[in-house]
C-alpha cells in the first residue's frame, strides 16, 4: 500500500472542504494527467504543475536493454509530489492486463492500477467481457482498481459490485477530442453508483472538462487534450480552472432549463404603464 | 541455453536471473523495473535465487509515458 500524497498548504486551503477521495486516499486535485505525447519532458513537467495534478498516469513497457542511455519517465517525475497511476494500455486480454498490473505493482510499489482492456484497435473501445474478468481478478489480488470503461450503467454497476475503487467511463474515444458524446449516460451512471466516477478519455478542451464536472464527475483524466495543444502548459491551466469551475457549479446546483423566457428584471414599475 | 529476453532470443550460460540481468548490462539496483518469467512475476528478492531453464521467456519492464 503506497502512502497518501502530502497535500500542500495551497491545496489544503483550496480543497479543504472538497478533496477527491479515491481508494482510501485524499487528493487536492480532481485533474488526473497523462504523461505521454508532450513535445518534450520539460513541457510535461510544467504541464503537470500548471494543471495542479496529483495523480499522473504511466504505461508499462519493456525496458530498452539495447539503449541503456534511454531515459525513463521516472527520471522526470518527483514521486513525492505525484502519485503514479500505472495503466494496462495496449492489453487486449484479461490475462495480459493482470500480468501488466502485477509488474506495475512490483516495479512502482503501488497498488493503484488503471485497467484498460482494449477490444478494437481503431476505436480503442473497451472489451467489456475481458475488462470485467481482469478487474475481478485484480480486486481479489488487493489492487485498487480504476477501470477505463464504457459509459454504460450496467458495466459500471458490475465494476462497483466487484469492488473497484472507481469507474472511469469514457467521454468519447481515446485521443479523439470529441468531448462528451453521451452526457445522459454519464448522468445516469452518476446517479446510480456510489463510488467515484472519473471521466477518462475523449476530452478535447476546457469546456468538455467543465461539463464533465457539472454532470457530477469526481474527476477528469486526460492526456492528449493538454499534450497535443499548441500551448500545453496553458491548456493544463485551463483544464484546472475548468474542473474547479465545473465542480463548483455542480455543488452549487444549476437552475432547471426552461423552454420559454423568464424575465430577470422586475416586471413591476415599468415606465409608461398604468400605476397601481 | 536458449532464452527469450524482451522478445529477442539469446544464448546464455547464466544460471540465475540476476546473473543474466547483469550479463545484459541492466542496472539491477535501479528502482522502477520488474521481471516476469513465463508470465509469472519474479519479485526482486528472488532474482538471485531464481534458476533459469532452457526456453524460458523473460520480460523486463519499466514505466514509460502513458495516458
Amino acid at each position: 500500500m503506497s502512502e497518501p500524497i502530502h497535500i500542500s498548504e495551497r491545496d489544503a486551503a483550496e480543497f479543504a472542504d472538497d478533496p477527491l477521495r479515491l481508494a482510501g486516499r485524499v487528493y487536492g486535485s480532481r485533474l488526473l494527467l497523462g504523461t505521454s505525447r508532450y513535445p518534450n519532458p520539460q513541457t510535461m513537467i510544467e504541464s503537470l504543475e500548471a494543471g495542479g495534478a496529483r495523480i499522473v498516469t504511466v504505461s508499462i513497457r519493456r525496458l530498452n536493454i539495447a539503449d541503456r542511455g534511454a531515459g525513463s519517465v521516472l527520471d522526470y517525475i518527483d514521486r513525492s509530489r505525484y502519485e503514479l497511476l500505472p495503466n494496462t494500455a495496449g492489453c487486449f486480454t484479461a490475462k495480459e492486463a493482470v500480468l501488466t498490473a502485477q509488474l506495475a505493482r512490483e516495479a512502482l510499489g503501488t497498488d493503484l492500477v488503471k485497467v484498460e482492456v482494449i477490444g478494437d484497435e481503431d476505436t480503442l473501445l473497451p472489451d467489456v467481457e475481458q475488462l470485467l474478468k481482469a478487474c475481478n481478478e485484480l480486486v481479489r489480488m488487493g489492487f485498487a482498481v480504476l477501470p477505463y470503461c464504457n459509459d454504460d450503467l450496467i458495466t459500471c454497476l458490475k465494476l462497483q459490485d466487484m469492488g473497484c475503487a472507481a469507474v472511469m467511463p469514457l467521454a468519447s474515444p481515446i485521443g479523439s477530442g470529441m468531448g462528451i458524446r453521451n452526457p445522459y449516460n454519464l448522468e445516469i451512471v452518476r446517479e446510480r453508483i456510489t463510488i467515484p466516477m472519473i471521466i477518462d478519455a475523449g476530452i478535447g478542451t476546457a469546456s468538455d472538462a467543465a461539463r464533465a464536472m457539472e454532470l457530477g464527475a469526481d474527476g477528469v483524466l486526460l492526456n492528449t487534450a493538454v499534450a497535443g495543444a499548441h500551448h500545453p502548459v496553458e491548456m493544463a491551466r485551463a483544464m484546472r480552472l475548468a474542473i474547479e469551475g465545473g465542480r463548483l457549479a455542480y455543488r452549487a446546483g444549476r437552475i432547471p432549463t426552461r423552454l420559454y423566457a423568464t424575465a430577470s428584471s422586475p416586471t413591476e414599475g415599468m415606465i409608461g404603464t398604468a400605476g397601481a | 541455453m536458449k532464452l527469450m529476453l524482451n522478445g529477442r532470443s539469446l544464448e546464455s550460460e547464466c544460471e540465475t536471473l540476476l546473473a543474466l540481468l547483469h550479463e545484459q548490462g541492466i542496472d539491477t539496483d535501479q528502482r522502477g523495473i520488474a521481471v516476469a518469467i513465463d508470465n509469472q512475476v519474479i519479485t526482486r528478492q528472488h532474482w538471485e535465487s531464481r534458476a533459469l531453464a532452457e526456453g524460458e521467456v523473460i520480460e523486463v519492464i519499466t514505466a514509460m509515458q502513458g495516458g
